[in-house]
């Protein structure tokens, strides 16, 4: 073409256009082989959560969340997930250090680094999921109707009578759905089925009917950026977490038992 | 008003048009793919964010210059007298003004998370039984989003040459760019890896950046080609020598004194107007075949005769004879 004498084009931004394409080919597989190289131990935890854990202290940072986790009378922890908290720092290993704190609290302490973990029935749709580092979900909990054995569910659930604990999820859902709730703390021995959770319907031996209107997944917090801890947690929660809603069916079950009936949290007293 | 004549491109263009259609269209067909994937794998990695809309952006050249190759080619009308050429200088503004933005704002946000002290978390992901680190995931997607846009930038250009189409070339210099994207956001994934937090915040700015810069070289680059600026090569970079050629071969006609010309570009069309002097004194009005008349059509047919053999993109040229007079000052300012 017609071109007066050669000048910089001005698409050359770092004049690197007209490269022929070995040059990028080989600056990507450059990159993955120097990251393989360094495969070993990748990825690294900014703050060094992971290798300070080992051999030393777990700070976890819990919210009283029967029968995930909860405090006796003497001060013992008890609950499913702090069972799975105290296997891992078995495995770690590690000592624990419960620290307990509103869900805010908690995970502000957390997000600056003053705490490893946050456990006590977290779930991933939480207002903070972007501040802070969550795992894949361990075990997810559906939010149904539940009739008695024996007993047949309801036709229509618009206009049905359906009891529920007031100021649970499962009595907004319910409502949502158009029946009639009837609020009441004591759910067992009810004649009516009941809105409620599936580790609650398990614990009466009740039976879910229905479509879920409600799936909850539940997680564990950990401090923004750690993927080193994120990722032993990942690996270790499936197989550790396998059998959750059986153990939290029981723990529920246990404190039907002994009539504890301190932390309404939804839960049969 | 009169319309100018249609315009067709001559048979090697119009295969270079249709070539570039399909690249298009195999473009779009490829970031199809690339963009949800990126969508997928991306994560909170404020640098693989940054690599996937500059991707979306991406979208906006080939589909601006399908819709543009519609809309271009339609007749001239008494409304749109000078044809619908520009209909791709158009669509390039507003890729331009959306690079500009989304770039500004993307390097703001990539700043903002550095001045914040945010840590990137990348989880894990598990696929066949595996649980691995999700960021394994990102780089062969990086190559994938990367390499092919490349290769396709390279294939538009040449193309872009020869139909001197200004958006289609910056569209393809931009892919062929593409690769630096790719390496910044590895580099970031990488960093996070090594437990670098504030990584994927640089990649992410320097990718903003690039993104930013394109914007605004593009808007520049098309702000002066709305507005009638002198003719320029197909990468911005120069000045057509074509106005210079264009006054010499006029002047190398017999009857040609002195040839001034001005041209303006539409699209891969120039239109312009020719500004000639005659030899034996310009009697302008002379009659038509006339004995003591200059025969003025046969001299205007010549001279537009010679300046559409000079270059396939010259639509129309209006001649204008001056009269004697203006020579003296003319030929007092040129060489």
């Amino acid at each position: 073409m017609e071109f007066l004498p050669q000048q910089r084009p001005m698409y050359a931004r770092f004049d690197l256009l007209d490269l022929r394409w070995p040059t990028p080919v080989g600056m990507l597989i450059g990159a993955l082989w120097l990251a393989s190289m360094s495969g070993c131990g990748f990825p690294h935890d900014p703050e060094q959560t992971l290798q300070r854990v080992q051999g030393h202290t777990l700070r976890v940072g819990v919210v009283q969340h029967p029968p995930w986790a909860y405090r006796d009378g003497q001060g013992k922890w008890h609950g499913a997930e702090v069972d799975l908290v105290e296997r891992l720092a078995e495995q770690l290993p590690a000592q624990v250090h419960w620290i307990t704190g509103s869900e805010s609290e908690l995970i502000e302490a957390l997000r600056r680094f003053e705490l490893d973990l946050v456990i006590g029935g977290l779930t991933d749709d939480a207002v903070w999921s972007s501040e802070v580092g969550i795992t894949a979900s361990y075990y997810s909990s559906r939010i149904s109707l539940g009739v008695r054995p024996g007993k047949s569910p309801p036709e229509e659930l618009e206009g049905a009578n359906v009891a529920a604990v007031p100021g649970s999820l499962a009595a907004a859902l319910a409502k949502g759905e158009g029946a009639k709730v009837e609020y009441t703390d004591d759910l067992v021995g009810m004649p009516i089925p009941i809105a409620a959770e599936s580790w609650q319907l398990a614990a009466l031996e009740w039976a879910e009917v229905g479509e879920p209107w409600k799936t909850l997944h539940h997680v564990w917090a950990v401090p923004p950026g750690e993927n080193a801890w994120l990722l032993y947690l990942d690996r270790y929660l499936p197989a550790a977490a396998a059998d959750f809603s059986r153990r939290l069916a029981e723990e529920e079950r246990q404190r039907l038992q002994e009539g504890q009936g301190t932390e309404p949290s939804g839960a049969l007293p | 008003m009169k319309p100018t004549a249609d315009f067709e491109l001559p048979p090697e263009r119009a295969k270079d048009l249709r070539q570039a259609k399909q690249l298009s269209w195999a473009t779009l067909a490829y970031l199809a793919t690339v963009i949800p994937l990126m969508g997928w794998v991306m994560g909170s990695s404020q640098a693989m964010r940054t690599a996937w809309i500059e991707d979306l952006l991406s979208l906006v050249p080939p589909i601006g210059f399908l819709v543009a190759a519609r809309i271009r080619f339609r007749p001239h009308s008494e409304h749109y007298p000078y044809g619908f050429h520009r209909a791709t200088n158009i669509a390039f503004l507003l890729a331009a003004l959306a690079l500009l933005v989304m770039g500004g704002y993307l390097l703001g946000d990539a700043v903002g998370k550095l001045i914040i002290a945010e840590h990137p978390t990348i989880g894990s992901v598990t696929l066949l039984g595996h649980t691995f680190w999700q960021g394994w995931l990102m780089l062969p997607v990086l190559v994938y989003a990367t390499i092919p846009a490349f290769i396709l930038g390279r294939l538009k250009l040449p193309v872009a040459n020869q139909l001197h189409d200004k958006p289609l070339y910056a569209d393809a210099a931009m892919n062929k760019a593409d690769w630096m994207t790719g390496v910044a956001a590895a580099v970031g994934v990488l960093g996070i890896g090594y437990g670098w937090w504030w990584a994927d915040a640089v990649a992410a700015g320097v990718i903003a950046l690039s993104v930013f810069n394109d914007g605004v070289q593009n808007l520049r680059a098309v702000i002066g080609d709305l507005m009638d600026r002198a003719p320029q090569s197909v990468d911005h970079s120069k000045y057509l020598d074509l106005p210079e050629r264009l006054k010499m071969a006029l002047q190398e006609l017999p009857w040609v004194q002195h040839a001034d010309v001005r041209l303006r570009e539409h699209g891969h069309v120039l239109y312009g107007e020719a500004f000639l002097v005659m030899r034996d004194g310009g009697r302008v009005g002379g009659r038509v075949g006339g004995r003591d008349g200059v025969d003025v059509t046969e001299r205007a047919e010549q001279a537009l005769a010679t300046a559409y053999d000079l270059d396939w993109r010259l639509h129309e040229l209006v001649v204008q004879f001056l009269p004697e007079a203006e020579t003296d000052r003319a030929s007092e300012g040129d060489g």
